[in-house]
């Protein structure tokens, strides 16, 4: 195969050489990330990703299996404190299908962020030493999470037709569905530049992750806490997400308010997060 | 503005600098809230580097240790942002910085074949397209399907080398990679580089080697803590820097014992 280069015709001065797309330049710059990388670099996302996915389940006797269990283990342990020790009501929705979709929302946010902070430590000798767009690292961790989202919507869905009925909103489960990857693509965006500047994050978002299911109406409906309590909770852009689920797969009404909070959060997650990773993108091969 | 207008890689004042000085600590934090630290300080690795290498050039870079080599291929490849100056690169730069980069031992010869492939760039179909070059090139036909771990740490490297070279790009950027394979591949792997040389892919070449890089440079550059020290005829570059050492290790033996 023969290099495209060699047929090229040679630029008659040197002063061409800038209006040639093929050349580039690298100058000092502060910020180089460009918006469309997250797009073009999604095959490199996918590969990571991938890669994390069949490493993690290599030499392991259960392998995929623990998908199901990992969200079945929490699942079984919200029925019991939230429906067993503290009695929450549900309404006419059981427990069961109400806490699922709440597992499934939070499983995939909180699986996604604790693996956030090691997305530029794990591929330290890639971003040091290989041009591969940085961007792909984080938008990786999303997609090594998506075979467990994917399989808990199936399960949820089967569990809702079997037990409560799904309804016409369930046609808005595709908007919810992406609000829940760009919400946590952002929350990913804002933890791994910084826990690869200050590695303090490696060991708060564990910390955040295992507060999160309590102070998210992961197990409980927001209506069942008291007013200020509920107000605290509302403040969770978690909320707003696993509101808008349950109103798509359940047919429960969602707080509006609550749905606000959290398009607001995730808006101010992706505009501060960008400028960040941004500015931290360029050092990144300088701090790991 | 690069001289010549067919060139492959035109640097101009390129500097790029470190912040010296330790790293994150509790006491670091605790000296900077009390507002007893010291100013940190800058360490440039690279100093005005200015050179350009010509289109289809096989360009050699010697230097000791440390003298910003590394630093160099990290920002011309685009991993790094340079601190002042400017770079223009022409076409697909393809870096190999370091034996082995990118692969997962867990994975196997055409899992990582395939990760490497796409970090590079390049589409699922390319990658395709080369990989029976590729195994045949490392010699791993039988291994391809085992997980890197299996390998031993040659079969690796020829892995490594093997892809680095299959994939089609316009600069070749090669740091200090050929120190870890055996006489045999490294006589296949010069091969292969004078074969890509000849189609007319740049390739720059970097290494401490001085006879290695000698024996495949027809231009080349010495580059000392991080500045210029000669740019010109590969036969030159390696005269003077083989004189610089010389120089060196006179004043080292002249200077008195401790």
């Amino acid at each position: 195969m023969n290099p495209a280069t060699q047929q090229k015709p040679v630029p008659a001065a040197g002063g061409a050489s800038k209006q040639d797309p093929s050349v580039r330049e690298l100058v000092p710059t502060k910020n180089r990330a460009r918006l469309s990388e997250i797009i073009t670099s999604w095959p490199v996302a996918r590969v990571i990703g991938a890669r994390d996915i069949k490493v993690k389940y290599k030499q392991s006797a259960l392998g995929p299996l623990w998908l199901l269990l990992q969200p079945i283990g929490i699942l079984a342990a919200i029925t019991i404190a939230f429906s067993g020790v503290t009695d929450v009501k549900t309404g006419d929705v059981p427990y069961l299908v109400f806490g699922l979709v709440g597992v499934t929302v939070w499983t995939f946010i909180s699986m996604t962020i604790a693996i956030a902070p090691q997305a530029f430590l794990t591929n330290a000798a890639l971003v040091r030493r290989s041009p591969a767009p940085r961007v792909a690292f984080l938008t990786g961790t999303l997609y090594s999470n998506l075979p467990q989202l994917g399989i808990m919507v199936v399960v949820t869905l089967v569990a809702s037709v079997l037990l409560h009925g799904i309804g016409t909103e369930i046609l808005m489960l595709p908007v919810f569905a992406a609000w829940l990857m760009v919400f946590t693509w952002g929350v990913v965006l804002v933890i791994a530049p910084v826990a690869a500047r200050f590695r303090d994050a490696v060991a708060l978002v564990p910390l955040i992750i295992q507060g999160g299911i309590f102070l998210a109406p992961v197990g409980f409906p927001l209506d069942s806490a008291p007013t200020n309590i509920k107000l605290l909770l509302s403040i969770n852009p978690v909320s707003g997400v696993i509101e808008g689920w349950r109103w798509a797969i359940l047919g429960l009404a969602p707080d509006l308010t609550v749905i606000a909070i959290g398009v607001a959060w995730t808006a101010i997650l992706l505009v501060a997060g960008w400028y960040q990773y941004g500015r931290l993108e360029v050092r990144l091969a300088d701090f790991i | 503005m690069p001289t010549s207008s067919d060139f492959a890689l035109a640097c101009e004042g390129l500097g790029k600098s470190y912040r010296l000085g330790q790293e994150l600590s509790l006491q670091h934090t605790l000296r900077t809230v009390l507002r007893r630290s010291r100013t940190t300080e800058s360490f440039w690795a690279l100093k005005d580097v200015t050179f350009e290498v010509e289109r289809g050039a096989f360009f050699g870079i010697v230097g000791s240790n440390g003298s910003g080599k590394s630093t160099l291929t990290q920002v011309i490849s685009g991993i790094g942002v340079p601190n002042a100056g400017r770079a223009l690169i022409r076409g697909r730069v393809l870096p190999l910085l370091e034996v082995g980069t990118g692969f997962h031992l867990d994975l196997t010869g055409r899992e990582n074949i395939e990760l490497l492939g796409t970090i590079l760039g390049l589409t699922h179909g390319e990658i395709e397209a080369e990989l029976p070059r590729i195994v045949a090139f490392a010699d791993v036909e039988r291994h391809l399907e085992t997980p890197l771990k299996r390998y031993s740490s040659g079969m690796q490297a020829r892995l490594s080398f093997a892809t680095a070279v299959c994939f089609p790009a316009d600069i070749y950027i090669f740091d200090e990679v050929l120190a870890v394979v055996d006489d045999d591949f490294r006589d296949r792997c010069v091969a292969e580089l004078r074969t890509l040389n000849a189609q007319g892919r740049t390739v720059i070449f970097m290494s401490h080697d001085l006879d290695l890089v000698a024996r495949l440079c027809s231009s080349g550059m010495w580059l000392e803590q991080g500045e210029v020290r000669k740019t010109g005829p590969m036969p030159e570059v390696a005269a003077a820097y083989e004189q610089g050492r010389r120089d060196a290790a006179a004043s080292a033996v002249g200077a008195p014992a401790i």
